[in-house]
């Protein structure tokens, strides 16, 4: 449910998300660097102050000499920062056997840290009646003042208020995040920006695709002034542009060819009736008109059906079955049905069924389409031999499939009129006289019917003259 | 009249002759492919022709051309499933007198025939006088002063061809050409014998005589020099 609405998020605010969230983290990683730079510069001065001081302090620890008892040389001067009211500093001054010597009265306590330092010198935090403090810890030693060849150890510790430090930290800090929070804005608002006037190119792509309409499809949209990396979008769309026009172009001359073609039928129709209207009546003379007009309906009524045949063909996607022996069956019975003809055109049919079949094997067809090419390709190959000719009708089947092949040894077709075979309303004798019958359709559907269900028919020539169609037929077993 | 249909489907061309021939004024011969349709229209000499563009043989566009190249004014109505206006521009280019697309009605065919017709007789009005006979060429009826006259299709495609070349000597061999299609055995006493009806009829009841006998030469119809026989 998330990831489905966070797809549908507009592109340009998810752009816009992605730039803000970068430029956002870039600047947190840059605020956090100065703030951290400044802690520590902060720090070292605060650290070289306490160390100045530690060490001035211990100027002022003497011992005259070996026995003699060190002492603390204060002034009074000195003693005053000690000793004000407000975070005043701290210090202790312990010789070298742990004794302590002198500390402030501010110190509540020598932090434990003090006494376990083994280091030269070591920074520490600590606190103070409550207050922060940072110390630190100075092991030295001085010379005697009788005998300068003697040292004794001191070790000295001094401590500030880190107040003004945190302080000064917390401006700054304030000061980065004022500087952060408006650069958020400002990045806010640049990201903003940045993926509108990024997305134009696709915004001014997807105004022209809009534009484009089922009577423009010669349109194609402009990629020379697109960023390199929509060009290939452009290209799929018009590519998808060019087959949709080609589609298009292919139904409007199929629409035209068929509407071209009707009008021979319908004229010879309307002119029938009408010369039937104009004439005295006769009854044998309309009679005849009659007849001829049920001729033409008859192939008005053939033509509208391979239409429709067709077109159902084509706008229902599910996938027909049909049981090999049905299959057999229907070229066998269409085959025999048009004996008939062969005989009276004097030719003659013969057929070749195979004896074995694969078990559970379905064909992806239906009946009426098997029944359709069947009879085209075998009406084509007796109308279109002479007599003495004999027309060959071969089924075999395997796991894959079947084919079904018909071939003659007529006239065979002339190698130029191959390429325009399965072309709508092309006849293969140009004269159009129409003894043959047909519109030119019938190859052209056929093809069409078995290429709906992946199959296909193809044509080759039959030696030494003949042709030869071949219908493969798409199919699969199925175990019960 | 004469006139030939070329046309290849045979039913259509049928049809078609059917629908002109309920006019009394015409006669059809029919050809069904471009090579038979050319050696008619070249040897027989027709009033009109109706052409089909897709026919089988020499198409029709090349044999209107050939015909005009010939020196033919045979009037050529193109009748054909072509129809967009850059068709009809070729066809009229290619020098038809007309051109009907299909499905096409077949009153208007028969209008536009007629017209064509008349027009190439350089006689536009419909209305035909020969003195005070006046022959209607759309309705086909015939009137000598306030009387009608009802004659038999044969007789009226006779006095109408006559009409259409009045003042002029038809000969015997024009008019057997004219008024019977390619079927008939041609007696050319059929034509004395119509003669002497349609004079029994358009002539014998007034004074003045219309058609006359030029001997030798043919019949012609005129007004003038109106005799008593």
């Amino acid at each position: 449910m998330k990831s489905e609405k966070k797809g549908r998020m507009r592109l340009s605010i998810r752009l816009a998300l992605l730039v803000f969230l970068g430029q956002a983290l870039i600047l947190g990683t840059f605020a956090a660097t100065v703030y951290f730079y400044c802690r520590k510069v902060f720090y070292d001065s605060l650290d070289f102050a306490l160390e100045a001081n530690a060490e001035s302090l211990a100027t002022l620890v003497e011992k005259e000499d070996v026995g003699e008892h060190p002492e603390l040389e204060f002034a009074d001067e000195v003693m005053r920062r000690f000793s004000r009211k407000k975070r005043p500093d701290l210090f202790a001054v312990i010789i070298n056997d742990g004794q302590l010597l002198e500390k402030s009265k501010s110190l509540e306590k020598i932090p434990p840290f003090v006494h376990h330092s083994d280091n030269k010198k070591r920074f520490q935090n600590f606190r103070n009646r409550g207050r922060h403090y940072r110390g630190v810890v100075l092991s030295l030693s001085r010379k005697m003042e009788k005998n300068p060849d003697r040292t004794f150890q001191v070790r000295v510790f001094f401590a500030s208020s880190t107040h003004p430090l945190g302080e000064e930290l917390e401006d700054i800090a304030e000061f980065i995040a004022w500087f952060y929070s408006v650069g958020l804005l400002i990045s806010f608002l640049l990201a903003g920006l940045i993926s509108w006037r990024g997305l134009a190119p696709l915004r001014r792509l997807a105004l022209e695709t809009g534009k484009i309409r089922a009577e423009s499809l010669d349109r194609r949209l402009s990629s020379r002034q697109l960023p390199r990396d929509l060009v290939p979008l452009a290209g799929a769309v018009n590519n998808l542009l060019e087959r949709l026009e080609t589609a298009f172009e292919r139904e409007r001359q199929f629409s035209s060819d068929a509407a071209h073609e009707l009008r021979t039928p319908v004229t010879t129709l309307k002119s029938g009736i009408q010369a039937a209207l104009l004439a005295p009546p006769d009854s044998r003379a309309d009679r005849r008109v009659l007849r001829d007009l049920l001729v033409d309906v008859e192939r008005l009524e053939g033509l509208c059906d391979s239409l429709l045949l067709m077109a159902r063909e084509t706008a229902n996607g599910n996938t027909p079955e049909l049981a090999v022996t049905e299959w057999i069956e229907e070229i066998r019975n269409t085959m025999e049905g048009l004996e008939a003809l062969a005989e009276e055109n004097g030719s003659r049919i013969v057929g070749k069924f195979p004896d074995q079949i694969p078990e559970g094997l379905f064909m992806k067809t239906d009946a009426s389409c098997t029944r359709r090419i069947a009879m085209n390709l075998i009406h084509n190959a007796i109308a279109h031999c002479g007599k003495g000719t004999t027309v060959r009708v071969e089924v075999d089947s395997g796991e894959s499939g079947g084919h079904m092949i018909v071939r003659d040894d007529g006239p065979g077709i002339d190698p130029e009129d191959v390429y325009h075979l399965f072309q709508r309303f092309f006849r293969a004798d140009q004269s159009r006289a129409r003894t043959t019958g047909g519109f030119g359709l019938g190859l052209a559907i056929s093809r069409t019917l078995a290429r709906i269900h992946e199959g296909e028919i193809q044509y080759s020539p039959e030696p030494p003259h003949g042709s030869r169609f071949t219908w493969h037929c798409v199919g699969s077993i199925r175990h019960p | 009249m004469r006139i030939l249909v070329i046309e290849d489907e045979v039913r259509l061309a049928r049809n078609i002759r059917k629908g002109i021939q309920t006019i009394p004024s015409f006669v059809v011969d029919l050809s069904h492919d471009g090579e038979d349709g050319r050696h008619l229209a070249m040897t027989e000499d027709y009033d009109l022709i109706v052409l089909d563009l897709m026919i089988p043989g020499i198409d029709g566009l090349t044999l209107l051309r050939g015909l005009r190249k010939a020196g033919r004014r045979t009037p050529v109505l193109i009748l054909t499933a072509k129809n967009t206006p850059e068709d009809v521009i070729r066809g009229l280019d290619y020098g038809s007198d007309d051109y009907l697309g299909k499905p096409f009605d077949m009153g208007e065919l028969l209008a536009r025939i007629k017209a064509l017709v008349r027009r190439s007789k350089g006689r536009p009005d419909p209305l035909i006088r020969v003195g005070d006979l006046e022959i209607n060429t759309s309705t086909h009826t015939v009137k000598r002063g306030t009387r009608a006259i009802v004659l038999p299709a044969l007789e009226y495609r006779l006095l109408e061809y006559l009409a259409f070349h009045q003042g002029e000597v038809v000969s015997k061999t024009r008019l057997l050409e004219h008024l019977y299609d390619y079927n008939w055995e041609k007696f050319s006493n059929v034509i004395e014998v119509y003669i002497c009806s349609l004079r029994s009829k358009i002539d014998r009841p007034f004074p003045v005589k219309l058609i006359r006998t030029m001997r030798g030469q043919g019949y012609m119809l005129s007004a003038g020099e109106g005799h008593t026989e």
